[in-house]
């Protein structure tokens, strides 16, 4: 039992099920087989930039522009689609785009050395900006019945972007926990000069990191555009990057790098649409609703920092 | 020293930008020769200003404006923030205000917020006059509108009670819940349900603050949360296309009876072309804001030159326009399947 | 970090680089438009300026002390609403105008209280803070805008002393207040102190929890100054005002050449930041620049303005 309370996820677990059982108390729907699909369902954007923005955070820096590089990445996949060329290849070119945007993010960050917040607050400008240009301020829509199989195919019983989801979520996990690239990326969030020490190439795992994180946001706005069916690229994601970076935190990241786990970051993605589902589906009226839903993520911080002030208790010195 | 060749650098990078910006947004060519605006020659300009720059509608509008432009032979600035924010919105106007253009177009975002601004714009002797959302109670001489939010609400909820056989419950979908004309419109339905549909209830307002994931994300949670649902009104033109994908999902998946929900609400035809195709939304309600557009600049034209504006008269391109009072009212349209390939906007 | 290594002492120096490209910036617009070097224009520009000046103030002292306050918005918004429900139920107007400001530091102690007393992470808390405090103000006013002030109350706004508005007076009058305060005070030097090093200021005795309290009261103090002011000038407080203004604030204060990851910034580098993004985009509105373009050379020119400057650093 006492171990099973040393998880660093612990408070954040509780406190989900607590959301949970609190709503399905008020609503007789919300424990429905049917409306749990519509939770993950309604999240699968969340859940895959999310795995990206942990890395980042893990770094110790955040990504500010992952909204803006989903609305370029999900508008040039319609302008794409909408000269004719084949699904595949254009979610496939669309990916290659957010590929691009992580390169020039982390070609700042890593190689330039420019502070990440101030590189993605930059790149949050000009890529939204390009979005909106290149869209021509019509909406992207109408799209081919063939690309929609991204945002709402069925594979093996569950849903297309669920499965994706999932593979990449399992691939992630494996990578931070069991292979070198993650090893370096805890331990340069964990002590940038040390790090260097040990001989790990600080620019390299950086510039990977925000690579990775393009191509995540890549794969996401592919979803996003198949799923949504509509694309403004004046709007699509705007907000996205403040939601997945408290997400991260919830789910027990810390904006100073180094502590957090990508399954840690899945539960507060998770907690975050459980609330937001669960406040809607309890009638609750709807001028509360963001009041409601920004004190429940207030409140999930406050048991996370009781939890880390409980596992260092008789530590030396204050925590942060 | 190296630090002043960067600074320089980036001046230089900025005024590349500035100009290569001005051109490609197919601004008139002032930029290169302040000589001529200066000089304050014969070209009129006018300072046309949507509620944001981004959405389909206003895109739509700008065409309008830009054509209205070349047939009066007028210079016409089609600008506004990127999201629908009326301090910026304000400092914009302002900004135009010290450019002397002769007159300025506006679709406010609060209706009280642009008073002081245009008591200004008065004293300079500039025109004002307010489109597609109203400033009633300012210095704005004209309001260019389809028709009143409480016309426009009225057949939306007439519509929807019409489709759904007068009964059953009804969800509202606003782009925003402190957005006027979305209270204005959404309150005339309700009312109108009140008055002559009784047993139709209206079971909640969702706001999507103008995200389309969020507005896909409220529809479902509808469908999910009132199993019953017969109708949802979407009163901006990111909802009804919203609400129409997530209930042909639905009914994709099985979950929902084909025609169980009815959709109507206002959207540009070419952005709902396919949910109307389909037989999702039976009826949406538009108009055109190329038109909206056109009118707006032609108006402000006919007060610079000291015209008179009155009761049907013929506007080029548009047609007739009924004037009541200080509005301008160029009527809505119908949207079915059966001219939807016929709009082009 | 590599933040660290760069403190050497270039604050002066850094100041005249920024004045240069706001010289360089404004030659350039007087130039490409008539209208651009204007009284009515300047005048305009510093009457435009206010709110976000007024932010920049405490966020600058935030940043520098290591933190990050991203609420202010939404406090702005809430501040604003406050007030105008007090006015409304038929309360004075100025003790309207103190309920504004009460509220808005009410805000800032709730942010300073979990921030500095519990060290929870500055920037989690104010994202809650900031979707909570925007979903609060539309429960209290259903989101309905506000307006019918009396015309004394749009002094502050609104009106001109000797040419010039009495809010860019009044915000003149504010940084000065403040410079003097980072420049003269002990205060200023445990600000700096928590951002380069905040065990050595707790060892040496001082209350850093509460230092960081004064610091996010101080955020919500002026986010509330602003939303008054904000409403003086446009003569109606609404549920969205304030919206993404964190980011603005933000772009002046890094402009400005406070760094990020704290410990050195000035507010006479963020008054001229300010400057900088307000005349931008001003002579952007002149010349009919669409703001697709405006979000582009914002972009551009903070990478270019900070990175080379961090990168001059080293």
């Amino acid at each position: 039992m006492k171990r099973l309370l040393n998880v660093h996820e612990a408070p954040i677990i509780l406190f989900t099920i607590l959301v949970t059982l609190l709503f399905s108390i008020l609503s007789p729907d919300f424990m429905q087989v049917e409306n749990i699909r519509l939770i993950l369902d309604q999240n699968i954007t969340m859940f895959i930039v999310a795995i990206g923005m942990t890395m980042v955070i893990l770094l110790g820096g955040m990504d500010l522009s992952v909204g803006s590089v989903l609305a370029v990445t999900a508008t040039s996949v319609g302008l794409f689609l909408s000269h004719g060329i084949h699904p595949w290849i254009a979610a496939a070119m669309g990916i290659c785009i957010g590929v691009l945007c992580g390169m020039v993010n982390g070609y700042f960050i890593a190689v330039r050395k420019i502070p990440d917040i101030i590189v993605t607050l930059a790149t949050m400008y000009i890529f939204r900006g390009i979005a909106v240009g290149i869209s021509g301020g019509t909406w992207m829509t109408n799209f081919p019945e063939g690309f929609r199989f991204f945002g709402q195919g069925n594979l093996l019983g569950i849903s297309f972007p669920l499965f994706i989801a999932v593979i990449l979520i399992a691939i992630f996990i494996y990578v931070m926990k069991f292979t070198r690239v993650g090893r370096r990326v805890y331990s340069i969030g964990g002590n940038g000069p040390a790090a260097k020490l040990a001989g790990i190439s600080v620019v390299r795992t950086k510039f990977k990191v925000y690579v990775l994180t393009g191509l995540l946001v890549g794969i996401a706005s592919v979803i996003f555009a198949a799923k949504v069916g509509s694309v403004q690229a004046s709007t699509a994601g705007s907000g996205l990057a403040f939601e997945v970076m408290a997400a991260v935190l919830i789910g027990g990241g810390s904006i100073f790098g180094g502590v957090g786990t990508i399954a840690g970051t899945m539960l507060g993605v998770l907690f975050m649409g459980i609330v937001k589902n669960g406040l809607i589906i309890s009638k609750v009226s709807p001028f509360w609703v963001d009041a409601a839903t920004g004190f429940l993520i207030i409140l999930a911080i406050v048991i996370n920092t009781l939890q880390r002030i409980r596992q260092n208790k008789g530590k030396e010195g204050d925590l942060v | 020293m190296k630090k002043l060749t960067l600074t320089l650098l980036t001046g230089v990078l900025a005024l590349n930008l500035a100009a290569c910006g001005s051109t490609s947004g197919n601004q008139p060519g002032n930029g290169g020769k302040p000589s001529q605006g200066a000089s304050g020659s014969d070209t009129r300009t006018y300072f046309i200003n949507p509620k944001s720059i981004g959405p389909a509608y206003w895109a739509a509008a700008e065409k309008g404006a830009k054509k209205a432009a070349a047939d009066l032979k007028v210079e016409v600035l089609f600008n506004a923030p990127t999201e629908a924010d009326s301090s910026k919105q304000i400092n914009m106007i302002q900004d135009m205000l010290t450019r002397k253009v002769s007159g300025i177009g506006v679709s406010p975002n609060d209706a009280k917020a642009v008073g002081p601004v245009f008591k200004k714009a008065k004293g300079q002797g500039v025109n004002i006059v307010t489109w597609d959302s109203d400033a009633p109670d300012t210095d704005r001489q004209y309001y260019v509108a389809p028709a009143t939010d409480q016309e426009v609400g009225e057949l939306l909820a007439k519509t929807i009670g019409e489709e759904i056989g007068g009964k059953g419950q009804v969800a509202f979908m606003v782009a925003g819940l402190g957005s006027q004309n979305q209270i204005a419109k959404s309150n005339a339905a309700k009312a109108y349900f009140a008055a002559n549909y009784p047993d139709i209830e209206v079971v909640t307002t969702v706001a999507s603050d103008d995200d389309q994931q969020k507005a896909y994300a409220n529809a479902q949670n509808l469908l999910q949360t009132y199993p019953d649902l017969r109708g949802i009104i979407g009163f901006a033109g990111g909802e009804p296309p919203a609400a129409a994908e997530v209930v042909e999902q639905a009914v994709k998946a099985g979950t929902l009876e084909k025609n169980q929900v009815a959709i109507t609400g206002i959207a540009v035809p070419s952005v709902v072309k396919n949910y109307i195709k389909n037989g999702t939304i039976k009826t949406d309600i538009i108009w055109d804001p190329g038109k909206l557009a056109y009118v707006t600049v032609y108006i402000l034209d006919q007060l610079a030159q000291g015209k008179e504006i009155k009761d049907g008269m013929e506007i080029p391109t548009v047609g007739t326009v009924k004037v009541d009072g200080q509005n301008v009212f160029i009527g809505t349209l119908q949207v079915t399947n059966e001219n939807v390939d016929s709009f082009d906007f | 970090m590599s933040a660290w290594t760069s403190r050497l002492p270039l604050k002066g120096n850094k100041l005249i680089v920024q004045m240069l490209l706001l010289f360089v910036i404004i030659v350039l617009f007087s130039f490409l438009s008539p209208y651009f070097l204007t009284v009515t224009n300047i005048m305009n520009v510093l009457n435009q300026m206010v709110e976000v000046g007024l932010i920049a103030i405490p966020m600058t002292m935030i940043i520098i002390s290591g933190a990050m306050d991203l609420s202010v918005g939404s406090i702005l918004a809430f501040s604003a609403v406050c007030m105008g429900v007090a006015y409304e139920r038929g309360l004075d107007i100025w003790i309207s105008v103190i309920i504004g400001l009460l509220a808005g530091l009410l805000c800032g102690a709730v942010n300073g209280y979990l921030i500095a007393r519990h060290r929870m992470q500055a920037i989690v808390v104010t994202i809650g803070m900031l979707v909570m405090l925007r979903g609060l103000v539309y429960v209290i006013n259903q989101g309905r805008p506000i307006s019918g002030f009396p015309d004394a109350f749009y002094f502050m706004g609104q009106q001109y002393v000797g040419g010039i508005p009495v809010n860019a007076i009044f915000l003149v009058v504010m940084f000065l207040l403040a410079s003097f305060v980072m420049k003269k005070t002990r205060f200023s030097t445990y600000v700096y102190g928590i951002g380069n090093n905040e065990e050595v200021v707790r060892y040496s005795g001082i209350s850093v929890v509460r230092i960081r309290f004064i610091l996010f009261m101080l955020s919500g103090l002026f986010s509330a100054l602003a939303g008054i002011f904000l409403v003086s000038r446009l003569a109606s407080a609404e549920a969205t005002s304030g919206t993404n203004i964190e980011l603005d604030v933000i772009t002046a204060t890094l402009i400005g050449g406070t760094h990020i990851f704290g410990g050195r910034g000035s507010l006479s580098g963020t008054f001229v930041g300010l400057l900088i993004i307000v005349f931008l985009r001003n002579g952007l509105n002149l010349l009919g620049v669409s703001v697709l373009y405006q979000a582009v050379i914002l972009g551009a020119l903070l990478l270019l303005a900070v990175g080379n400057k961090k990168f001059n650093g080293e």
